[in-house]
């Protein structure tokens, strides 16, 4: 991993976030960091992601955790997509509280790959643990001409 | 599965989901351990590549999922859930997403869903879920 890696993967996140913006405004969605096959994101619980019983819809962390998951998939700048994932829900997550996804690439084949994520409250309490398997496609994300 | 009618008052609060409504996801039927749901994907529901998120499309299985487990009325929540994606959707289709009880045993409950194109019935989606019933009363 050397400096050049880490600026491929900024310049991935800056190119990935411009592409995701309505996405990333609908689900509130926040990419703190992508690093070489490490990706944060994080989301705050608005009343509007709840389910009838008041606490965060599953498939919001889920969607939360899948983004983590991409963006850590694509640090290297192949473009490619989610085959399947697993989710486990450890705690419910209430309205208010400020969600984590970290996203770690565990292994990289050439056109599969897998990567575990963690979801976290404010608290450090863990919210759910998710893990996938990722298809690279041969596209590009970022030009490097 | 059982034939029994949902309770009203169970479906109007599992209708109220916040979370539903604000993805545009429509409820078409709720019955004993049994949901159908639509959605027409928006621009708003793309990743990068042009094509509905992925999360957009596990969403509509886990609102099918989370109706069809509280169908009941005793409050259940989401233990584990596999997803495999299939095949890749956009801006204007019209998807289907269906849960229906594989199992109920005690508390446990696992539950086959599905997400398909409404038209032509591909397969977008698969899931297996597992939910965990309280004893509370959802209402």
């Amino acid at each position: 991993m050397d400096k050049n890696d880490n600026e491929l993967a900024e310049q991935v996140r800056q190119r990935l976030c411009e592409a995701d913006r309505q996405l990333i405004e609908l689900l509130g969605f926040e990419v703190e960091s992508l690093e070489p096959g490490r990706a944060v994101v994080n989301m705050l619980v608005r009343p509007d992601m709840a389910n009838s019983g008041g606490a965060c819809q599953g498939g919001l962390i889920f969607a939360l955790a899948d983004h983590a998951f991409a963006y850590a998939c694509m640090s290297g700048n192949r473009a490619g997509v989610t085959l399947s994932a697993n989710i486990i829900y450890s705690n419910p997550a209430m309205v208010g509280s400020r969600l984590t996804a970290t996203a770690v690439v565990q292994n990289e084949g050439g056109r599969t790959g897998s990567c575990s994520v963690d979801v976290s409250d404010q608290n450090g309490i863990l919210i759910a643990q998710f893990s996938g398997v990722h298809y690279k496609t041969k596209l590009e994300i970022v030009s490097q001409l | 599965m059982s034939n029994k009618t949902v309770d009203p008052d169970v479906r109007a609060k599992i209708e109220t989901s916040p979370f539903a409504a604000a993805l545009g996801i429509t409820y078409e039927e709720i019955g004993s351990g049994y949901c159908r749901v639509s959605l027409e994907i928006k621009p708003q529901h793309l990743n990068f590549h042009g094509t509905t998120h992925g999360g957009v499309i596990f969403a509509l299985g886990d609102v099918a999922f989370a109706a069809a487990c509280n169908s009941y009325g005793q409050t259940a929540f989401a233990l584990n859930v596999d997803v495999s994606f299939l095949t890749g959707t956009s801006v204007g289709d019209h998807l289907v997403g269906e849960a229906k009880e594989i199992s109920l045993n005690g508390p446990i409950g696992l539950y086959a869903l599905t997400v398909k194109h409404a038209e032509t019935g591909t397969l977008v989606a698969q899931s297996q879920a597992m939910a965990y019933r309280k004893r509370d009363s959802l209402i």
